[in-house]
C-alpha cells in the first residue's frame, strides 16, 4: 500500500515507493530505496518534507538482535574507519553492517 | 640486496606465461585467424579448455550447460574473453596455494579476487558499459602483486603480514615500508613481465586510486568499487581487515545510484559460491 508520510515518521528499513527528487526535479534516491537513518538526516537538511513509501516497516532480513546488533556494528567500526559522506559510502556501510549481522547470527559463514 | 633491488631482479626472471597463451595472443594479431585458429590452439591445452568450458558454463556468464565446446565458446564469448580467461587460469596455477605460518591464505586471497572480478563485472553492466570482457579477468588480477610478494619474497612478506596484524594498518601500507613499492605497483610490472593487455595493466596499478588519470577509466573504477565492496562485505580475505574509503569520483564517472549495490548484492553471492566452488577455494 503507498503511503505519503513526513519524514519524522520515517523507519529505518522503510522502502520508497516514489523516487526522492531534488528542487531541479532530478532523481536523489531512486524508488526501492531502504531507509536508513543516513535518508532521514539528509531529508531534513535538504528540506524533504514527505516521502512515499510501499509498506510499513520492513521486516528487515534478519531482525537485528539486540545483542548482535551493537557486535555488528562494532565489528564493522574497527573495519571502516571513516564516516559515509555521500549515499553510496552510506549504502556499502549498511551492506557491510548486514553482512556481519548475518555472520554474527551464523546465517553467513565469515 | 635490498629489498626493491630483489624484487626487481626476481620479475625479470619470473615465470612466463603458458606457449598457450603467446600463441593465442599471434593468432588474435593475425587478421585472418577464424574462431577454428583459436580453437585448435586452446584445444591444445586439455587443462585450460576444460577450465575455460567450465567456466563458461557458469551462471555468472548465463550460458549454464549450453557452451559444449571450444568454438562455442569463442563464438559466444569472444576471442579477447577467451584469453582473458586462459591468461587468469595460467597466472592462478603459477601461484601456489600453500600456506605459510604468517597466517596468509592464497585460497582466501582468490577468492577476495574472483569477489572483485565478478563485482567489477555487475557495476560496468550497471554503468551501462557495452562491452564487459575486461572486467572479471582484471578483477582477479588486481592483487596479484600480493601474491609474488607472498611467493618470491616470502621473508619480507612474512614482516608486512606481521606488521598488518600488530598494527592493524592496510597491507599496502605496509609493504611499501617493507618493499619500497605497494603490490599495485608491484602487479602492473608483472603486468607489463607478461604483456597483459594495457586496459587490464592499468586496472592493476590503479585500482586503489579509481582513476588513470583525468580521464574516467570505467575498468580501473569498477574494479576499485569492486575491492572496497568485496572487503566491506568479507567475501574472501585479501591480506587486512580494513575497508578502504572508496575514491569519490567513481560513483561519477559510472554514474552508480544509491540501492543499485544492493539489488546486485543476491545475484552476486550466488555466482560467488558458485565460483569459489569451481575454482576449489573452499
Amino acid at each position: 500500500m503507498l503511503t505519503r508520510i513526513s519524514v519524522e515518521n520515517i523507519k529505518p528499513g522503510m522502502l520508497l515507493a516514489e523516487p526522492v527528487l531534488n528542487k531541479h526535479q532530478r532523481e536523489i534516491f531512486p524508488s526501492g530505496t531502504k531507509l536508513t537513518e543516513y535518508h532521514m538526516n539528509f531529508f531534513r537538511n535538504s528540506g524533504v518534507q514527505c516521502v512515499v513509501i510501499d509498506r510499513e516497516p520492513e521486516p528487515v532480513d534478519s531482525p537485528p538482535n539486540s545483542d548482535i546488533h551493537p557486535l555488528a556494528a562494532q565489528r564493522v567500526e574497527k573495519r571502516i574507519r571513516w564516516k559515509p559522506c555521500n549515499p553510496m559510502e552510506e549504502e556499502i556501510y549498511q551492506l557491510a553492517l548486514q553482512f556481519a549481522e548475518q555472520a554474527l547470527s551464523g546465517k553467513r559463514s565469515k | 640486496m635490498n629489498p626493491v633491488d630483489k624484487i626487481l631482479k626476481t620479475v625479470k626472471d619470473a615465470p612466463t606465461l603458458p606457449t598457450v597463451y603467446s600463441a593465442l595472443c599471434d593468432a588474435m594479431a593475425n587478421p585472418h585467424s577464424t574462431a577454428n585458429d583459436v580453437a585448435k590452439i586452446v584445444s591444445m591445452d586439455q587443462a585450460s579448455t576444460i577450465k575455460i568450458l567450465r567456466i563458461a558454463n557458469s551462471s555468472f556468464f548465463g550460458f549454464s550447460g549450453r557452451i559444449e565446446n571450444i568454438q562455442r565458446a569463442i563464438v559466444i564469448l569472444g576471442f579477447n574473453e577467451v584469453r582473458n580467461l586462459i591468461m587468469a587460469s595460467s597466472v592462478m596455477n603459477m601461484f601456489s596455494r600453500k600456506e605459510s605460518s604468517t597466517g596468509f591464505k592464497p585460497t582466501d586471497f582468490w577468492a577476495h579476487s574472483l569477489a572483485v572480478g565478478l563485482i567489477a563485472r555487475s557495476v560496468a553492466r550497471l554503468a551501462g558499459c557495452p562491452i564487459v570482457e575486461n572486467f572479471f579477468v582484471a578483477g582477479i588480477l588486481h592483487d596479484i602483486g600480493k601474491l609474488f610478494f607472498y611467493q618470491f619474497a616470502e621473508d619480507d612478506f612474512a614482516r608486512v603480514i606481521s606488521s598488518v596484524k600488530k598494527e592493524g594498518r592496510l597491507i599496502r601500507d605496509c609493504e611499501v615500508e617493507v618493499f619500497g613499492m605497494d603490490h599495485a605497483l608491484m602487479g602492473s610490472m608483472l603486468a607489463d613481465h607478461w604483456k597483459l593487455p594495457e586496459p587490464i595493466r592499468d586496472a592493476i596499478h590503479y585500482h586503489h586510486f579509481g582513476t588513470a588519470g583525468d580521464k574516467p577509466d570505467l575498468l580501473v573504477a569498477s574494479v576499485h568499487v569492486g575491492d572496497v565492496l568485496a572487503r566491506a562485505l568479507g567475501l574472501g580475505h585479501p591480506g587486512d581487515d580494513l575497508v578502504p574509503q572508496p575514491s569519490e569520483s567513481v560513483w561519477q564517472d559510472l554514474k552508480l545510484r544509491p540501492g543499485m549495490m544492493t539489488q546486485m548484492v543476491p545475484s552476486l553471492l550466488r555466482d560467488y559460491e558458485e565460483a569459489v566452488s569451481q575454482m576449489q577455494l573452499q
